[in-house]
């Protein structure tokens, strides 16, 4: 099962939201269990079952997400989302030869590089509005993108 | 008459690795940078085609420069404005010094019969829901007439008038074509733009070989959306596709 942060992030807040107190996903590679007691902090857990050697390397990124989630969950209202302006393509640098204009973990300022969109071959270089830390990069490189689709996940400074 | 602001601070170096580079690290590092400022070389180590393309141009023989506008005044969904009006420039100038008909080819592409004689490189920098700053890349073949590039067709001011040309003399022409193209831009004279554009652009109703999704098809190109798509006609069904969707078969 692929579940990515947002997704997880989005489970999350689909919850807290819901009133009900738990909800748990039980898949053969993946189990993911988020429980809601009153006003206590929420918990999420996840497991993966031992399995084939193969399953658990396929896992263990997810697992490692899930745990990732779990702060950015109590400050997920926090997180911002920088979206592309336009219809295009997504370029993470200038060329295919040099280095990407952000990664994750990079802290960025305001006015900063952050990629590039491609339309009709006009390119366009997209600057952050925010400053803060890049968290998650949500598009890959030299894909589509539609206007306002969220290309990258920011905790703000 | 000579243009009023571009090419007005002309910046030129023998060797660069590419003018639109000097021209965006200018930008970023120096102090505010007069709209219409171009950087010229003679020679560039890197000259940029397209995400990766190289621009090739052999030294002392060509025109490659980079020029900064500040469209402010244009929104991101009317940018391929800009397009449209940087080409027109190159090719009235072009119709001027030659005095033969050029054409655009979609979407930015100057070409006299089948072959390219200058290619344009437009990077932008954006401000809300508007354009800030425009790095116009120009490379315009001159006077070199062998090409060892496996760019398909290239040609050059020398190899259709064969003579040689002086490239500094060349330049206020160049310039004021370009400045007349980009003030009807600022008075947002869209239609006019458009329908000059397409009075220029290459195979424009005529039905012509195109590689769409891996196969080839007859198509008549018959008309652009203003974001810049192009309208083809195909089987009677009048379909459009952005640069990525569709190549011409030359």
């Amino acid at each position: 099962m692929d579940m990515d942060i947002k997704e997880i992030q989005e489970l999350i807040k689909f919850v807290a939201k819901s009133g009900v107190s738990e909800v748990s996903i039980d898949r053969k590679d993946f189990k993911i269990t988020i429980k809601a007691a009153g006003n206590a902090p929420m918990m999420v857990t996840t497991t993966v079952p031992a399995a084939a050697a193969v399953q658990q390397l396929a896992a263990a990124p997810v697992a490692a997400a899930a745990a990732a989630a779990a702060p950015a969950a109590a400050e997920e209202s926090n997180l911002i989302t920088i979206k592309s302006p336009m219809i295009g393509t997504f370029y993470r640098s200038s060329s295919p030869d040099k280095a990407s204009f952000v990664n994750v973990g990079d802290e960025i300022g305001t006015g900063k590089v952050v990629c590039i969109i491609e339309a009709m071959k006009l390119f366009n270089e997209i600057e952050s509005e925010i400053s803060g830390k890049i968290v998650k990069i949500l598009v890959d490189n030299a894909s589509p993108v539609e206007y306002d689709q969220p290309l990258f996940l920011v905790e703000p400074k | 008459m000579s243009a009023l602001f571009t090419g007005k601070n002309l910046v030129h170096f023998d060797r660069v690795s590419s003018t639109n580079n000097v021209l965006s690290d200018m930008l970023s590092n120096s102090k505010p940078l007069e709209e219409g400022s171009v950087i010229m070389a003679d020679e560039q180590s890197n000259g940029k085609g397209q995400q990766g393309a190289f621009w090739e141009s052999e030294p002392h023989k060509n025109i490659t420069l980079s020029l900064l506008y500040r469209p402010d005044f244009l929104t991101i969904e009317d940018q391929f404005y800009l397009s449209i009006a940087i080409s027109l420039g190159i090719s009235d100038f072009l119709e001027e010094a030659l005095q033969q008909k050029s054409h655009i080819k979609w979407p930015n592409d100057i070409y006299f019969a089948h072959y390219k004689i200058a290619g344009i490189l437009i990077e932008n920098t954006l401000m809300g829901s508007h354009l800030k700053t425009s790095i116009i890349g120009i490379g315009l073949n001159v006077n070199q007439v062998e090409f060892k590039s496996d760019a398909p067709n290239p040609c050059s001011m020398k190899s259709i008038a064969k003579k040689d040309f002086d490239i500094p003399s060349l330049l206020p022409s160049l310039f004021q074509h370009l400045e007349w193209n980009y003030m009807l831009l600022k008075a947002k004279r869209f239609d006019y733009l458009k329908e000059k554009y397409l009075s220029k652009l290459f195979r424009y109703q005529q039905e012509c070989d195109y590689r769409i999704g891996g196969t080839v098809q007859k198509a008549k190109i018959i008309g652009l959306e203003s974001s810049g798509r192009l309208k083809l006609m195909i089987n009677n069904e009048v379909k459009s596709f952005d640069t990525k969707e569709i190549e011409f078969i030359l």
